[in-house]
């Protein structure tokens, strides 16, 4: 193997290997290559060609499809704010089921969430530094398509199961549907409510694209 | 950041104030209102109808049936034991505990009103015999029907139950009518 090609291996050591990163690979090391004939042809002998050539690329963040240049502390802090907005609104949501029996579990542990990212974020708040860093902004969007599927199935095994478990024998026999009075239908639509409070989890998760934009260094800085 | 961190402060209080409302207010003022009905229920004259009438069943045999109607029913709480007799379609109360302890008045009330309430109930009933450490009674269908009317059924709705029923017990001349015409048979 080449000096060259081991050193561009060293600069993919760090990526996910793709047909697009493959493709990004075989390109630089032709470039480097190239480069290399080049200046050797100008006179330079094959060591000093082989340093300049690889001085010319020493990282290869900026050229990855998606990949932003961001100010990381802000980055971060600002996520940690976003994810605690969501949970203190997941949180007050989850309020009245406390006065349900089995569901104050719920807001006990979305109580206890906040509590946590909230001294997260407070301690995260005082150390901001200036460090900037490359941030995937397209490995940012799939998470977020992919956390839609995965809650949405979520949701929807919960609405099935719930459906099953209270009108499933009207469904099978076709028999109207009766709801005993307001208590009865309150504690069914509780139970169609709870699991619909996590859906602050994808709409969190997808604030996180527009703090990375936000965060991106500008070349005016 | 900084509108985003007096959102988080506004939500917070918001949180706070809601939280301790139902935490501190709301769900002590439940526990209350279900400990009242729960003790409720153990008063012949304050029990809660629409709490029993899915036991209504046509048989005394659904032993599970009648075992749950009179767990829902006063003097439950002292805990009792039942055996049914389906060739006399009678049933044997056992409770256990002397009727003295409980005291005689509240025992012939809660009594009468089980009787009542398991002979509208379940059609085929005849007799139920109450035992106690010290004591045991007899109640027929027909000594309570002479005293609350042929048509028992028709007592199963909440002002005719109140007012044919609950009221009648809290009379203390009809309870004393009652025990001499031995509607309620001391043994």
């Amino acid at each position: 193997m080449s000096e060259l090609k081991k050193y561009v291996d060293s600069l993919f050591a760090h990526v996910k290997t793709d047909r697009k990163m493959l493709d990004l690979k075989d390109e630089i090391l032709s470039n480097l290559e190239a480069k290399m004939q080049d200046l050797i042809k100008q006179g330079m002998d094959e060591e000093t060609a082989l340093q300049k050539a690889k001085a010319s690329i020493t990282s290869i963040d900026s050229m990855i499809d998606g990949n932003r240049l961001v100010y990381v502390d802000r980055f971060k802090t600002e996520c940690l704010q976003s994810v605690l907005l969501y949970l203190i609104i997941a949180w007050i949501l989850a309020t009245p089921l406390i006065i349900v029996r089995g569901f104050s579990l719920l807001n006990a542990l979305l109580l206890l969430g906040v509590i946590g990212v909230g001294i997260a974020y407070f301690i995260k708040k005082l150390h901001i530094s200036e460090t900037v860093g490359f941030c995937n902004i397209e490995s940012f969007q799939k998470s977020k398509r992919l956390i839609w599927i995965v809650w949405s199935i979520f949701y929807g095994m919960c609405a099935l199961l719930i459906t099953a478990l209270y009108f499933g024998s009207n469904i099978w026999f076709r028999r109207m549907i009766h709801i005993d009075g307001p208590y009865q239908f309150f504690i069914i639509a509780v139970r169609y409510y709870a699991p619909l409070i996590t859906i602050f989890i994808p709409i969190c998760v997808g604030s996180f694209t527009k703090i990375l934009r936000n965060s991106e260094v500008r070349d005016d800085r | 950041m900084k509108t985003k961190n007096r959102i988080i402060i506004a939500l917070l209080i918001i949180g706070t104030i809601s939280f301790s409302l139902v935490q501190f207010v709301v769900v002590p003022h439940n526990i209350a209102k279900e400990k009242a009905y729960q003790t409720a229920q153990l008063d012949p004259t304050t029990h809660d109808l629409s709490r029993i009438l899915r036991y209504s069943n046509r048989y005394m045999g659904n032993s599970s049936n009648l075992i749950n109607l009179f767990y829902n029913l006063p003097l439950a709480e002292y805990g009792a034991r039942f055996q049914l007799f389906p060739k006399t379609l009678a049933l044997e109360v056992n409770y256990q505990t002397d009727a003295k302890s409980i005291g005689e008045e509240k025992v012939h009330k809660a009594l009468l009103y089980n009787a009542v309430t398991a002979f509208s109930l379940i059609k085929n009933l005849e007799k139920i015999t109450y035992t106690f450490g010290d004591s045991s009674y007899d109640v027929t269908r027909a000594n309570i029907e002479s005293v609350f009317g042929k048509n028992l059924p028709s007592l199963l709705e909440k002002d005719a139950w109140k007012t044919n029923v609950q009221d009648k017990l809290k009379n203390r001349n009809f309870m004393r009518n009652c025990m001499e015409k031995t509607v309620l048979e001391k043994k």
